[in-house]
């Protein structure tokens, strides 16, 4: 069923993740024909998610917000428990694993966040902020050599030397992401979550972090899981497309794949959507009408019949299995 | 003087006076509209875009003030109008799309009060005409069940669809002008495609002139007849929108083109600009741009650049533009 399995960092299959909400009994209760019923309200955020990362490449979650795109990176590092599916880190079924059965396997995985204001201490100093993890995790036991080792990081990413004894307030916004990239780095790991790691950076920015980003995997040969909500950005920086669509990957495959024959309905208007340097794209194409429904009541059938121009009453009824449209290249279509 | 010409701003100057020092956010910018046209103001987070945009309704705050300049209206310098011929002229001849879709509706008022709000305050009309222009603005930016929508709160309605409303209450008194703050931002890209298009269509059929602020050059290109493109609060280079992305003459235009991932673009690698965006209480001397300019000489750190025009409507602040027509 699969290749060698050393070649795969991550392996996730048919991962589930839903929230209760409603905080108290009177939010659940509604009335249906005249009784009085509790009804016990679910987000159906990750609903049966499956792909596969290889060591060495870029595998990039795509979709717009509320798809589930970072409930399911959070989940496959176990930031949150998994309440279905199985999650394999390098061979190993870390699905059940307790807090303390991770802590080994934490230095094995980092995560670049959004917001790098927030990710950062704001009462550390930047070198503790990247020598902490180094110490923690016993990559050096040695104070001295541990503060060398981090700033040598922080100098790879952009930082420099006298600079790592400010706090992260007296940073810019794109500095402070290459602070969280040199955390990442500090205990050399094999896999990178990045979410969204550009989103809140200017444009002029965004483009000094992505190369910086495919410069150091290029160097140190780790894997990332990429979680984006613009193509644009993530055809420049990854191998490998899941486009998700309410907790589900709707298409997956290779980059150039998906952006040269895209197949689901919803991939090509995502496509469709985007606005272009050349201009006059919009003109032409007629944008997909609706907003993604509420994951509290999920759609019978196809998640995205409601918008789908092509919908047919089969779309209605069940949800599509995934079928292969050429090499390394699924989607959960009725159509093909 | 030319009847077409919808606003013409020379000179502005708007300054922040903190404790810290004068933040320049607009300084000297000029630039006009004609009526019916899209003009487009981009530029990153700092380059003064957003309060160039409210310096034009004179919604600037303390510690900001404009020091200088005109924004000449309809042949009325606003900057020497009292307060109260502002406030009859905000949403009526001029209104302001805002961001966020979220905070910028009352979240206590239904969405019909919200809307009939700017018609009792701009226009005469009895409360059944009133009534049915709110049910016909509603349909016309496109929200299904008018008539029962406008019972709504805003929260009962999402993102896209609020945008949608905020867009029907500038629209309320068919104004000359509306002005449009990063309208899309705060939206996912299928609903951002439905909004831009919205907009378009409805400056057309409306012949509203429309100034579209955003950071994004691939809005400002399938939207704008015209562009300007805004750094450390000068305007560094306008044109029309297709000349400028073609043929950029400013070195941040052409250093913002190439950092872009364009979805259409094959190149392995982005461009990005060096550097980042200075200090606004250090500026350089000279052209603000020159510390993150690759083509920078010794006068461009010495003297502040001139406004040249290289071409027809085309202005750079540059001594040494990339682009010149023949």
């Amino acid at each position: 069923m699969k290749g060698a399995p050393e070649n795969i960092v991550l392996e996730v299959t048919d991962l589930q993740q839903y929230f209760r909400v409603g905080k108290g009994i009177l939010d659940e209760l509604t009335w249906k024909k005249g009784r009085l019923y509790r009804e016990k309200l679910w987000v159906h955020a990750v609903n049966g998610v499956s792909f596969k990362i290889k060591k060495g490449t870029v595998y990039s979650l795509v979709g717009e917000s509320g798809c589930g795109k970072s409930t399911t990176a959070r989940t496959v590092i176990k930031l949150l428990d998994p309440k279905g599916g199985r999650i394999l880190f390098q061979g190993v079924d870390i699905t059940h694993y307790t807090k303390k059965q991770m802590l080994p396997l934490r230095k094995q995985m980092q995560m670049i966040f959004q917001d790098p204001y927030a990710s950062l201490n704001p009462r550390s100093q930047v070198i503790e902020i990247v020598r902490n993890p180094i110490l923690f995790h016993g990559i050096e036991t040695n104070k001295q050599q541990a503060t060398e080792l981090a700033i040598e990081l922080l100098r790879k990413v952009g930082i420099r030397p006298e600079q790592a004894s400010r706090y992260p307030h007296q940073f810019s916004g794109g500095q402070q992401q290459r602070i969280g990239i040199a955390r990442a780095l500090s205990v050399h790991p094999q896999f990178i979550i990045a979410d969204e790691p550009v989103s809140a950076l200017d444009v002029s920015i965004q483009a000094q972090i992505l190369n910086l980003m495919m410069d150091l995997q290029r160097e140190f040969g780790f894997s990332y899981l990429f979680i984006a909500h613009n193509l644009a950005v993530v055809k420049h920086a990854s191998d490998y497309l899941g486009i998700m669509y309410l907790g589900k990957i709707v298409e997956n495959g290779k980059k150039e794949h998906i952006f040269s024959d895209p197949k689901h309905p919803y991939t090509i208007a995502l496509l469709n959507s985007i606005p272009r340097l050349s201009g006059k794209n919009l003109d032409h194409v007629q944008p997909i009408q609706g907003e993604i429904p509420s994951p509290l009541h999920l759609p019978k059938g196809c998640h995205f019949h409601e918008r789908c121009p092509f919908a047919r009453e089969v779309c209605r009824e069940v949800y599509p299995e995934e079928r292969s449209v050429g090499t390394e290249h699924t989607v959960c279509c009725h159509l093909y | 003087m030319n009847e077409d010409l919808l606003l013409d701003v020379r000179n502005l100057q708007t300054y922040f006076y903190t404790p810290k020092g004068v933040v320049k956010a607009v300084d000297r910018v000029s630039f006009n509209l004609h009526r019916g046209e899209v003009l487009g103001i981009v530029g990153e987070s700092g380059g003064g875009k957003s309060v160039t945009g409210f310096s034009l309704l004179r919604l600037i705050e303390y510690p900001g003030r404009i020091v200088g300049g005109e924004v000449i209206f309809k042949g009325v310098d606003l900057l020497k109008k009292s307060e109260q011929y502002m406030r009859s002229l905000r949403g009526k001849e001029i209104s302001m799309v805002f961001q966020d879709p979220m905070t910028s509706l009352n979240p206590v008022y239904t969405v019909g009060n919200q809307l009939e709000e700017s018609l009792i305050l701009h226009q005469d009309l009895t409360k059944e005409q009133r009534k049915r222009r709110c049910i016909e603005l509603l349909t016309m930016v496109g929200i299904p069940n008018p008539e029962k929508r406008l019972k709504d709160y805003p929260h009962q309605f999402s993102g896209g669809m609020r945008q949608r409303v905020i867009i029907a209450i500038a629209l309320a008194s068919k104004p000359d002008l509306i002005i449009a703050d990063e309208p899309t931002t705060a939206l996912d890209v299928t609903i951002q495609a439905q909004i831009l298009k919205l907009m378009k269509k409805l400056s057309e059929e409306t012949g509203s002139a429309l100034i579209l602020i955003t950071h994004d050059l691939a809005v400002i290109s399938e939207l704008t007849d015209r562009v300007n493109v805004m750094y450390c609060g000068n305007l560094v280079e306008t044109g029309h929108t297709k000349a400028v992305i073609q043929n950029p003459a400013h070195p941040y235009t052409e250093g913002l083109l190439r950092s872009i991932p364009d979805i259409a673009d094959t190149k392995p690698r982005l461009e990005p600009i060096p550097g980042i965006v200075p200090n606004m209480y250090e500026l350089p001397q000279g052209c603000k741009f020159s510390d993150r300019c690759k083509y920078c000489q010794s006068v461009c750190r010495e003297q502040e650049p001139p406004l040249l025009e290289v071409g027809r409507g085309r202005k750079v602040l540059c001594f040494f533009p990339l682009w010149k027509e023949e």
